[in-house]
């Protein structure tokens, strides 16, 4: 039996046909308006859905025409594949907000309750658009190596690329179960280290995957704002703030 | 084998390395911005290009002894140390660079004079053209082709052959004054040969590409319509058809993998280095993670060192060289993103070289094979009993 790669099937067991950036119901749903529209789509859908919220100096990644949080500072604009987003940091409390470091080595500035639960639950929807996103890029992956061959045999059919392809597949399908899990009897969305988890699979698996462009992923180009786009989101929005210390004593290195 | 002590070369360069961070992101922001690094003086790119004694006045000079940086021991340290301060500007800078170590392996005398000299010659930079838009990894099947030129428009003689074909992903290719072109004139494995050629050559068409990183390289694409090709540009006449072409030049990859493992190890020890310069405590986890990446690190220096020293012993055998390569852009890559995390949330805007480094591992990620084919290599060479009785201490 052949293994070659022919042409990508929809399974109709899973798929819940194409989606509607402006009728987004749920987080889940996220990844659906990212992997078919673009992070651009995406982010709008999720503003739609939950207040964009950010805990202070903390950062978010917004399109154009999204209005960040209250007394928030542009820091940065990122080139994604859909369109240029604007990186807001959400105010400090107190004159100690034009100093970085400050919040490094001290504690997280105090937030109140309403504000903390609004940040994780839009942290986990950038987590449902990240994984439609990685998603996104893997597709195009394999588009780009179905096109390609070393030694006479396709690109994508080889043993190593595959396996970068499975890793991938896993990674999407443990984000989904780990960010689907019910929230009942729990003030955040997901715990802090679901989240972190499903950053650093995400994290991984889209880096391997961004390497399968070779040096096309490199030049400045869709795929290459997309990795970038992926990875941008994760360092803002893909951990919770657990405080420097975490509980521990903090010593000099 | 190097006579030089090799710490002594790397203090000697410390300052240079600073120098390259100094004008980092200027470049990063503005490759243009090279320029205004070499106007300045302190990179000394000739003295650390590699070229053979005899083609530079004055060699580079540490504690009075000549370093000529020829061999893959040199070079892995050169390339770690200026690395710490921008890797991009190692790969970038003027000189023989890549070409450089194929023409050593492959030109004949008059080849080694016509590119040497040339190069010597104040800001002269070099490519180096094997890879196709449809062939990188599978550099065997290239396409880029020598053909007959046909009939000479202008007088009806014959033109001779020419090059005729597309490289893509080919550093400072837009700037070069020489370089080589790898072209095949037949089917099959040996068929691929290495020419010396100028780019001022009629139809040599290059231009700059817009990278994501690795900036100061510049890298670009060349369209080689009709590049006439004269018998003294193909490289390694004097030599049999096994240690000529492609199959030769696996040689001249062997001793440049050690080389781009190195910078991936500067670059690891600039992130290490910045985080600590711009915090001075550490939660429990914070303090074991570092040092578990100072571990890393310190293992991954010594694998490329070994090497290079293998390479330098017996450039053909690349078991080793893939073992560094893989090694170096793990750790590269995971302390790259591990690090901004530690300045608090946004450091990748904050501190934009901490962004600058993750963004030029990927570039080392691609430069002379990707770690899959680095992993594929070296299980090959373990499976053949190479490597396994390697001794790093
Ligand atoms: C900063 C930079 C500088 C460069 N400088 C130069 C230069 O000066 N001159 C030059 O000629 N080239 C240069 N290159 C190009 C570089 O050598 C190629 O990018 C590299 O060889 C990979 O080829 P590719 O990009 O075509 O990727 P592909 O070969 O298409 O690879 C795509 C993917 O397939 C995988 N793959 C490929 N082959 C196999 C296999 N056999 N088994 C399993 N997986 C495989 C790869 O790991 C990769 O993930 C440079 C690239 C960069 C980014």
């Amino acid at each position: 039996m052949s293994t070659d790669v022919l042409a990508a099937r929809t399974d109709p067991r899973t798929s819940r046909g194409p989606v509607d950036p402006d009728a987004v119901a749920s987080p889940a749903e996220l990844r659906d308006v990212a992997r078919e529209h673009g992070v651009v789509a995406a982010l709008t859908a999720l503003a739609a859905l939950h207040p964009v919220a950010a805990l202070p100096g903390e950062c978010v990644l917004l399109p154009d025409d999204v209005p960040p949080p209250a007394g928030a500072a542009r820091v940065g604009v990122v080139a994604s594949d859909d369109g240029a987003l604007v990186v807001w940091r959400a105010a400090r409390p107190g004159a100690a907000a034009a100093d970085g470091a400050s919040t490094v080595d001290g504690e997280p500035p105090a937030a109140d309750d309403a504000v903390r639960v609004a940040d994780a639950a839009w942290r986990v929807g950038v987590a449902w658009v990240r994984t439609g996103l990685c998603e996104r890029l893997t597709e195009q992956a394999v588009e780009r190596l179905r096109g390609r061959s070393v030694g006479g045999t396709t690109t994508v059919n080889l043993a190593p690329v595959r396996l970068v392809l499975a890793d991938a597949a896993l990674a999407h399908l443990e984000a989904q179960s780990l960010l689907g899990r019910p929230a009942a009897g729990r003030a955040a969305p997901v715990p802090a280290a679901t989240l972190a988890r499903v950053t650093a699979v995400l994290d991984r698996s889209s880096r391997a995957v961004h390497n399968l462009f070779g040096a096309s992923g490199y030049v400045d180009g869709e795929a290459a704002r997309l990795a970038r786009t992926i990875d941008l989101l994760g360092h803002a929005s893909g951990t919770l703030p657990t405080g420097p210390a975490g509980g521990r004593e903090e010593q000099h290195a | 084998m190097s006579t030089v002590d090799l710490d002594a070369l790397r203090d000697h360069l410390r300052p240079v390395g600073a120098a390259l961070r100094a004008h980092a992101l200027a470049i990063d922001a503005d490759p243009g911005a090279l320029h205004t690094l070499l106007d300045s003086g302190v990179l000394p790119y000739r003295e650390l290009g590699g070229f053979p004694p005899g083609y530079l006045d004055d060699p580079l000079r540490v504690r009075g002894v000549p370093v000529h940086v020829r061999t893959c021991v040199e070079r892995v340290v050169v390339a770690e140390t200026l690395a710490w301060g921008d890797a991009s500007v190692v790969v970038g800078a003027p000189g023989p660079s890549m070409s450089g170590v194929v023409v050593d392996d492959l030109a004949d005398d008059e080849q080694r004079d016509r590119f040497y000299e040339r190069v010597a010659q104040p800001r002269t930079w070099t490519f180096f053209g094997l890879t196709e838009p449809d062939r990188g990894s599978d550099a065997a099947a290239l396409e880029t082709a020598v053909a007959d030129g046909g009939p000479d428009p202008a007088d009806g003689g014959a033109v001779g052959p020419v090059l005729r074909g597309h490289k893509k992903y080919v550093g400072n290719v837009a700037r070069a004054s020489l370089g080589v072109v790898f072209a095949r004139h037949r089917p099959g494995p040996l068929g691929v040969g290495v020419h010396l050629v100028d780019t001022d050559r009629p139809g040599f068409d290059a231009a700059p590409l817009s990278t994501t990183g690795m900036r100061a390289v510049q890298l670009g694409e060349v369209r080689l319509r009709d590049v006439p090709l004269l018998p003294h540009d193909t490289l390694g006449r004097h030599l049999s058809p096994s240690r000529r072409g492609l199959l030769g030049a696996v040689r001249t990859f062997n001793r440049l993998r050690p080389v781009v493992a190195s910078l991936a190890v500067g670059v690891t020890r600039a992130a290490l280095d910045y985080v600590r310069a711009e915090r001075s405590s550490f939660t429990a986890d914070e303090r074991w993670r570092l040092a578990t990446f100072e571990d890393r690190l310190h293992a991954a220096r010594a694998l490329v060192l070994q090497a290079a020293r293998a390479a330098d012993a017996d450039p053909a055998d690349g078991t080793l060289p893939a073992a560094a390569k893989a090694t170096a852009l793990d750790l590269a890559e995971e302390v790259t993103h591990a690090v901004p995390p530690l300045l608090g949330p946004g450091a990748r805007w904050e501190h934009p070289y901490l962004d600058k480094l993750v963004r030029d591992v990927p570039g080392l990620e691609m430069m002379e094979g990707t770690r899959t084919v680095q992993r594929l290599t070296l299980a090959q060479g373990w499976l053949q009993g190479r490597a396994r009785h390697a001794e790093l201490v």
